[in-house]
């Protein structure tokens, strides 16, 4: 067996193993021992630690140091150490390693790993990056009703594109502390496919609410499809970023989608219900071409109103009887 | 010497005038009130108006949106008179006509003045002087003389056209011929000595129609909503009888009514270089509209067109504007939460027999204080032309579900392409 100790920063993070197939080990500042640490509240031969051979228990003894060895912050001048045990001499942090207890097993290397490899090809991530700006020119130029200069608006849709790049950029950052690897390159594709898919979600959305009554439901299958799409690109930003596993990347990514989306829904709702003087329709409209059903004709879209009157008279009978009720037990 | 004549008759005109002013005010203050709403919570006044007496049992008129409050809420106000020599007293309501305006009430008690105006049996020649009597400001009566100027033409909720400033606090007071005679009752100012009364045959129709009781409180409402039903009954067989041609907006053909029953505005931006689209507008509107209470008006129709073409957008930017445009669509009508429900819509793509296919939503709320009436809104854009559309929208404030489906099948049937 061996004496391992690992040398703690003061955030609690390994900075550094060390190994020794001795039964003792010296520890201090002087150039013959075994551990030696450069800490000028540290003593020459600071403390001695060994290993019971048979048993395997270790101990340490202060050899009578300047300022003292402290296990998990008691001053002590000797005695037994077990696993996780943390040793403070002078400013520094030693922690005993419990040699006998196994290490968490291996991640397994996952498929999709290797199939999203093409994402960190820069020549693909420029396109997609170019083929959004392009994107986002051509729905502000259907958005104008002013003549349109391309030189006007690029710098506006460039300054939108780079507030959306604090996203890949702040999961780089992240992925480069904790992996020392940030992958920008496919945080950054990740993104823009993403935009790509919720454009293209929205061009339906708006197909169906032309051609068919927009009604309650559709509200919330698009909101629905919209959390998925969400859930979906922090899941990956995730992936991509940091080593773990599924089940936290998809707490993690479940969590960050609610912080999203729950404001999102909250707002929405906002005043739903209340009185208001403007009534709720939808107004997309889109060329003829993009009408997918045959038109009714005059008299039936207006016979088919007979069942709007009857549910709002339903409605003021139901209000009304429900006053009455209240009153009734306000009496 | 011409000048001098004219100076001279112009002088013994004013004195005239003024001479019968006088004398009206002191033959006549004893059947002039001013009428007061209490709030019984605080015991003081919410507002007031004027009204006289037209008979010797103390029956006395006034406008209806005087004593609107006391109607709506009658267990939070009650109305009172402060009569010329400051005695003070209840009334209670006779009748209402919401419809033109006008309210009976009754002296309380045996207090009633033996004064009364006489009624006028016609309407004085156009241009004759009149004078208004009412108690503007609450600074007490006055007279203001003015010009008798007709019944304004064609309107659908009639209304005499006078010259002379009718100040708020005036409402409901008489305005009578130089015999004394009334001929109408002020309602309304437009401003710049444009006022209007109403004219004398609806105070005829309501003396007629008098219960021999007062008005139960609880029946105020439904009196209301039967007013109201035969008006809009009224005001669409108007509609729908009335000579509809077609006129051209743009590369369209709309529905406009002969005559000057609808008032009618158009616009256009054609005097804008910079836009890259061409709009053309055409508003329609009734003049008047029925008062209920300080947030409810009902009784409107306002029909409005849009034609919108641009050579410059293709068919995706065109389509992207017309959305904006037809986005946004409110009420025509003054209405509250108490007063009415929240509209619902119906949409739907719609062709017509002239091929004119729209997008059509039709919204509608109902009254909750008056059955099966209702407030509908409708706004159809066209579907087409690649980059012209016409955008068509009306309200109809106070409809039956029968005038709101035959007028709007009337309406949507009657676009046409040129």
């Amino acid at each position: 067996m061996a004496i391992v100790l690992e040398l703690l920063s003061r955030k609690d993070q390994t900075l550094k193993y060390f190994k020794f197939d001795k039964s003792e080990i010296v520890v201090g500042r002087d150039h013959h021992c075994d551990l030696r640490l450069e800490d000028p509240y540290i003593s020459a031969e600071h403390v001695r630690i060994s290993q019971d051979e048979q048993s395997n228990t270790i101990y340490f003894e202060d050899c009578q140091s300047v300022n003292g060895t402290l296990v998990n912050k008691r001053p002590l001048a000797n005695g037994k150490l077990q696993g996780d045990d943390i040793l403070k001499l002078g400013r520094t942090r030693l922690k005993v390693v419990n040699t006998n207890q196994p290490v968490s097993a291996a991640l397994p290397l996952s498929q999709l790993e290797e199939s999203l490899s093409w994402l960190s090809n820069s020549g693909i991530a420029i396109l997609l990056t170019l083929g959004y700006l392009a994107l986002s020119m051509i729905f502000a130029y259907v958005n104008s009703i002013e003549e349109y200069k391309i030189f006007a608006m690029l710098p506006k849709e460039m300054g939108q594109m780079a507030l959306l790049s604090g996203w890949p950029v702040m999961f780089a950052v992240m992925g480069k502390v904790f992996n020392k690897e940030s992958r920008v390159v496919s945080q950054f594709s990740i993104l823009w496919l993403t935009l790509f898919v919720l454009y293209g979600l929205y061009l339906l959305g708006k197909l169906i609410s032309f051609n068919f009554n927009a009604t309650e439901s559709l509200i919330w299958f698009e909101l629905i499809i919209f959390t998925l799409v969400l859930f979906g690109f922090v899941w990956l930003s995730l992936f991509i970023a940091f080593h773990q596993t599924n089940r936290r990347r998809n707490i993690v990514g479940a969590m960050m989608t609610l912080v999203i989306v729950v404001p999102i829904i909250s707002i929405g709702m906002l005043g739903n219900g209340d009185f208001s003087t403007q009534p709720k329709y939808d107004s997309t409209m889109l060329p003829p071409l993009y009408q997918l059903r045959s038109p009714s004709d005059v008299a039936s879209f207006v016979e088919g109103s007979t069942a709007l009157f009857s549910a709002l008279d339903k409605q003021i009978a139901a209000e009304q009887l429900a006053q009455k009720s209240d009153d009734g037990v306000s009496h | 010497m011409r000048y001098l004549l004219f100076a001279l008759t112009l002088y013994s005109a004013l004195g005239f005038g003024q001479q019968t002013a006088q004398n009206l005010f002191s033959h006549y203050q004893t059947a002039l009130y001013q009428i007061r709403i209490i709030e019984l919570g605080s015991g003081n006044k919410s507002s007031i108006g004027s009204g006289f007496q037209i008979n010797d049992s103390g029956v006395l008129v006034t406008n209806y949106h005087v004593v609107s409050e006391y109607v709506y809420f009658p267990e939070k106000y009650r109305i009172e008179y402060l009569a010329a020599d400051g005695s003070v007293g209840n009334l209670s309501l006779v009748n209402i006509d919401v419809v033109n305006d006008l309210a009976l009430v009754q002296v309380q008690g045996e207090k009633a003045s033996s004064d009364f105006f006489p009624l006028s049996d016609s309407l004085p020649e156009q241009g004759s002087s009149i004078y208004s009597l009412g108690n503007p400001h609450d600074l007490g009566m006055i007279v203001v003389p003015g010009t008798f100027n007709g019944i304004k033409k064609n309107s659908f909720y009639q209304r005499i056209h006078f010259t002379g400033s009718i100040n708020p606090g005036m409402s409901g007071g008489p305005v009578v011929n130089p015999e004394g005679k009334v001929v109408g009752v002020n309602v309304a100012t437009a401003g710049n000595q444009i006022g209007f009364l109403v004219p004398l045959t609806k105070v005829y129709t309501l003396i007629e129609n008098e219960g021999l009781a007062s008005l139960d409180t609880k029946d105020y409402k439904h009196v209301i909503a039967e007013q109201l039903m035969k008006n809009q009954q009224r005001l669409f067989d108007r509609l729908e009888h009335g000579v509809w041609k077609s006129s051209d907006l743009g590369g369209a053909k709309i529905p406009t009514l002969e005559g000057a029953m609808l008032s009618c505005w158009g616009d256009s931006n054609s005097a804008d270089q910079e836009a890259l689209y061409l709009s053309v507008e055409n508003r329609c509107r009734l003049d008047e509209e029925i008062f209920l209470h300080g947030g409810l008006r009902t009784g409107g129709i306002e029909i409005e067109f849009e034609w919108l073409e641009s050579a410059e957008f293709g068919a995706h930017r065109f389509y992207d504007f017309f959305s904006g445009s037809t986005s946004g669509a409110g009420a025509g009508n003054q209405a509250g939460k108490n007063d009415v429900s929240n509209y619902q819509c119906k949409q739907d793509i719609v062709t017509n027999t002239h091929q004119v296919k729209t997008k059509s939503t039709f919204c509608l709320r109902a009254y909750k204080e008056f059955p099966h009436l209702y407030d509908v809104l409708y706004i159809g854009a066209t579907l087409n032309h690649d980059s012209q559309g016409l955008i068509s929208h009306f309200t109809l404030a106070g409809v039956s579900q029968d005038s709101a489906m035959r007028f709007t099948k009337q309406f949507v049937g009657a676009l046409a392409w040129q």
